[in-house]
């Protein structure tokens, strides 16, 4: 029997952290038992623990961990990862995020782990810090990927090589392990259609627009909401827009939409827990990151049947094919995002058909029980070596 | 209903992985979450099916202040009111969940929490104050809860989840096997592991920081009664008649969808009718039936059951031609237990769960109301002079071998056989697998008198008793926790599916105790004032249909269709038991029966039970845990 000990900087909303309370649930068997550590939610993030909650996934809190810098604090989340691995003698250790990557995989180094695990949902060092931040980032992750880590798990093929051309850890102990979703519900997400739409006061024929994530600068909502009053500019046809989710930009993001004059065309819906019920009314998904690994808001609406439209960073032009099953635009670039979505707005034909195409290339692939499988086989081979 | 498990430490912290790992051996009591608590010596955990409170009610649950902690398995069904008297006292709670009164309880009246409960249920709660462990376990036993004592306690409502805990090294314990054979299975809260022990019911049991047990019996069975019954016979049955419908309408009480498991016998049917009174729309019943054997197939009973009160019936029926289905069985039981009659509980479990997450049953329908045709016998065996008996009993041999358990001359040979004994032996000689000359030469001649001790100190217990309430004490604590809830239990949380027993009641079975055994048994006819307390439900073909145990017909299915498997494990290469038991004797058994001379299902199922249990043990001991060696 092998033994996880799975740690999460915190269980914020997103898919890391699906991701983490889906495997934690899913290998506790006569092979494998897994638990779950992580720090506390900052307060202005959206918090995911309710998944825990609702999946039976009990969480072990570790005090001092948290995704802000601080001295004490991280001295703290230290000592408490190592007792972690003292008292909790886990075979693996798995870490997810930036700061437990670093925490973690010394703690577990010290405390006489015999395997660490990281993966990397995204690149920090790229997007998220800048200047010498990014230099210091950079360090430590490869600090950790050549030193500590037995194994490093890149999201995507073109995650694996970027890793490996920052140097990160050495090609054969990077390993592609795509995330995985529930994405069974939104398969059949056409029986809620209709729902958020009546909830929203919409017509039928009115084309509902949505961007779900963590209203982070990362996430350059700015730039949807400025596409947003290009594409109401330019359409004689009912548009309205929807934000999905929560975090420290939305007061900046309502006040940008009443400048722009589009407030009465979006809405801020906050954290939704009944996600089929959002992608079942979505005509058009859309992402404009400046940085991204997998993003699960993307998986979700092309598994749902949705068109989506999203900047061409990270790991996306591994589930989006530019006009085949969704478009691609450059990041940074308002006017394209407005224009791509100009484009399915005024042609109901090309929406179907991407729609249609675009499950088959993330269903099973990103689904759950194809994360599982992975895992699995990856957690065997270090087991054995 | 839920599996819960955990481990407290004298010294050092418990390892969260040990309890997931406990759990995951349980995950079939409880898929719907699970739960997990470790703090230093303390780990505790569960795996939930959830039944009330479907969205707060996870575990584990704790009080305000977080002194105490509680992992719960079962149903309480005075909740609401004990939730109200608490809440008058000041108690906060938060959630909806009925275990979380344990919590408030145990503030308010500490150990004394367990008598006021009403239900069934398995709990342990930590006291992180007082650095105290306390288990508790309801009154019937309904639900099974195990230990291992000492500086690494150790706990799990099955014992699978000790068993795969790493400190336990799953040392069987022989000395119980006489008494199997006797019985198939195991009294006094021993199990067939060393180390493991069973919480006897009604027991409740505190540990300290040391892994110090102390345990307390907070309630027996009240026969015989302090204070017996004066009411007429009529009266006493609309008393009973009123406190099964309380029964049954109080294990109505769930979020989720519910059935119940009908065999055509009375128990059943009248728990039916009485749904079918209380329910708005039709009870959604199940049953199985055995195709092409009348001897055990009651489907047409239960069928005009159904008919009779409207309910949407689901039956199956089944033949013998799924070997896995008797190995699923097995492996539901840690060890082996002899009673066939899992079998078709196995399978109208299974049935359904596929609709439904709760049933109730008839169960203990016969404990409280005298239904078995044992205690019929040894009661009318008692009344027989003894000179009389000595000179009958030899007429046994001379009765012809009937092949079949209902046949009359396999009745009347083990009534004639009972009547050379005393109480209780006269009703044991009816429950007995292997009476006591036989299991000796099972056992290779060694003494096994001590297999009837356990026996024999509970029917010391209630000396000077009425012989009737005697047997149901002795029926009460040695059958029904060793046997029919053990399988119940087993097979219904196999296919994750939770049973309520109406006729288990305490308030009913306390009612009962009070009244002369003339009311229950008189003249021949048994559970007579149950019948009369429900004469106006029932149909009448139903009130007089002769007593059916729910059996399978597993004497037909060892000569067809099982035949292959029950020689190749019991006669094969290289049967492991033959190391333990006289060989000649099994291979002596085994041909009688395959040939049709004799039938010796029960004998060779309680055989086939404890040579696959002997061949898991080898198969565990060989297996080597992966580790990381890197």
């Amino acid at each position: 029997m092998t033994r996880i000990l799975r740690v999460l900087t915190r269980l914020n909303v997103g898919g890391p952290a699906q991701h983490a309370v889906f495997l934690t649930e899913r290998l506790q068997d006569a092979d494998f038992t897994s638990l779950l550590a992580a720090g506390a939610v900052n307060r202005e993030e959206g918090d995911m623990t309710w998944l825990a909650t609702q999946r039976g996934v009990p969480v072990i809190p570790v005090p001092g961990l948290r995704n802000e810098a601080g001295r004490i604090a991280d001295l703290r989340a230290f000592v408490n990862l190592y007792r972690l691995c003292r008292v909790h003698r886990p075979d693996i250790v798995h870490c997810h995020t930036f700061k437990d990557r670093i925490l973690g995989a010394m703690a577990a180094r010290l405390a006489g782990v015999p395997a660490t695990v990281v993966t990397f949902h995204g690149t920090p060092f790229r997007g998220h810090f800048t200047g010498l931040t990014a230099k210091v980032v950079l360090s430590a992750d490869r600090f950790v990927g050549q030193r500590l880590a037995h194994a490093v798990i890149a999201i995507s093929e073109r995650q694996r090589e970027e890793l490996i051309e920052l140097a990160i850890a050495p090609p054969e102990r990077v390993h592609v392990v795509r995330i995985g979703l529930d994405l069974r519900p939104l398969l059949s997400a056409e029986r809620v259609r209709g729902e958020l739409r009546r909830e929203l006061g919409l017509s039928a024929d009115a084309l509902l627009i949505g961007a779900i994530g963590r209203l982070v600068p990362i996430k350059r909502l700015d730039d949807f909401l400025t596409a947003a009053r290009r594409v109401l500019s330019s359409t004689a046809r009912i548009v309205r827009f929807v934000v999905v989710g929560d975090g420290g930009e939305r007061r900046a993001l309502e006040r940008q939409a009443r400048e722009l004059g589009i407030a009465s065309h979006v809405s801020f819906l906050g954290w939704r827990y009944d996600l089929a019920r959002v992608y079942a009314d979505l005509d058009v998904v859309a992402l404009s990151s400046a940085s991204e690994g997998t993003p699960a808001c993307l998986l979700e609406g092309i598994s749902a049947g949705v068109p989506v439209v999203a900047t061409g960073v990270g790991g996306v032009p591994d589930i989006v094919e530019d006009g085949v099953t969704g478009l691609l635009v450059p990041a940074g670039d308002p006017g394209s995002l407005a224009t791509a979505l100009l484009r399915l707005v005024n042609d109901a034909e090309l929406r179907r058909q991407l729609g249609a195409r675009g499950r088959k290339f993330v269903f099973p692939a990103f689904d759950v029980a194809t994360l599982e499988r992975n895992m699995r086989t990856l957690y065997r081979t270090l087991v054995r070596d | 209903m839920c599996g819960i498990a955990g481990e407290l430490r004298a010294q050092g912290a418990v390892n969260g992985h040990d309890i997931a790992a406990m759990c995951a051996t349980i995950a079939h009591r409880g898929p719907d979450s699970a739960g997990l608590w470790v703090d230093g010596p303390i780990g505790l955990g569960v795996r939930r099916l959830a039944i009330i409170d479907l969205v707060t009610g996870d575990q584990p649950l704790s009080s305000e202040d977080e002194r105490h902690r509680l992992v719960f398995n079962g149903e309480i069904y005075n909740h609401r009111i004990l939730r109200r008297v608490l809440e008058q006292r000041g108690h906060r709670f938060r959630t909806n969940s009925d275990g979380e009164v344990v919590v408030h309880g145990y503030e308010e009246y500490g150990e004394g929490i367990a008598e006021r409960l009403d239900g069934m249920f398995a709990f342990a709660l930590w006291d992180q104050r007082s650095r105290r462990l306390l288990l508790g376990r309801d009154r019937a036993g309904k639900k099974p809860l195990f230990y291992r004592p000492g500086p690494r306690f150790l706990f799990g409502s099955e014992i699978k989840a000790i068993l795969r805990h790493p400190s336990e090294n799953g040392l069987v314990e022989p000395s119980v096997w006489p008494e199997y054979f006797l019985l198939g299975y195991v009294t006094g809260g021993r199990t067939f592991y060393r180390d493991i022990v069973e919480l006897p019911p009604g027991h409740t049991l505190a540990v300290d920081a040391h892994g110090h047990e102390r345990s307390r019996r907070y309630w027996s069975l009240p026969f015989p009664a302090e204070r017996p019954s004066e009411l007429p016979e009529g009266e006493a049955a609309r008393v009973v008649h009123d406190l099964v419908v309380q029964a049954v309408e109080k294990r109505l009480v769930s979020d989720v969808p519910l059935g119940a498991f009908l065999s055509g016998g009375i128990d059943s049917s009248i728990v039916v009718g009485v749904m079918s009174r209380l329910s708005a729309g039709p009870v959604r019943t199940f049953s199985i039936g055995f195709a092409g054997d009348p001897a055990f197939d009651e489907s047409a009973a239960a069928r005009t059951v159904a008919d009779h009160f409207g309910t949407r019936h689901s039956e199956l029926v089944v033949g013998a031609d799924s070997v896995a289905d008797l190995e699923a069985l097995l492996g539901a039981h840690d060890q082996p237990y002899g009673d066939s009659s899992a079998i078709p509980t196995f399978i109208v479990s299974r049935l359904a769960a596929r609709d439904v997450k709760v049933v109730l049953t008839g169960d203990g329908g016969d404990e409280v109301f005298a239904g078995y045709e044992r205690f019929r016998a040894a009661l009318l065996a008692e009344r027989l002079p003894m000179l009389v008996r000595r000179a009958v009993a030899p007429l046994a041999r001379w009765m012809p071998a009937g092949n079949g358990h209902y046949h009359w001359t396999t009745r009347a040979r083990r009534f004639l056989d009972s009547l050379g004994t005393d109480l209780p032996w006269s009703y044991l000689r009816w429950q007995a697998i292997f009476p006591l000359e036989e299991l000796r030469e099972l056992m290779d001649g060694a003494d096994v008198s001590h297999a009837l001790r356990g026996f024999e100190a509970v029917f010391d217990a209630s000396r000077g008793g009425e012989s009737l309430h005697r047997l149901l004490h002795l029926n009460f604590s040695t059958y029904l926790p060793g046997d029919l809830l053990v399988k119940l239990d087993r097979t219904t949380m196999a296919n994750s599916l939770e049973a309520r027993c109406p006729f288990l009641d305490p308030a009913l079975i306390e009612f009962v105790g009070t009244l002369p055994p003339a009311y229950l048994t008189r003249g021949g006819q048994l559970k007579r004032i149950l019948k009369r307390a429900f004469a106006d439900l029932l149909p009448p073909p139903i009130l007089q249909r002769p007593k059916h145990g729910f059996g399978a017909p597993l004497a037909a299915w060892f000569r067809g269709p099982l035949r292959e498997y029950v020689s190749d494990l019991l006669l094969g290469p290289a049967p492991l038991l033959r190391e333990h038991l006289n060989a000649a004797l099994v291979r002596r058994l085994c041909s009688e029966h395959l040939r049709g001379q004799r039938d010796h299902s029960a004998r060779l199922f309680a055989l086939l039970n404890f040579e696959v249990w002997l061949r898991a043990l080898r198969a565990g001991s060989a297996r080597t845990g992966a580790r990381v060696t890197a």
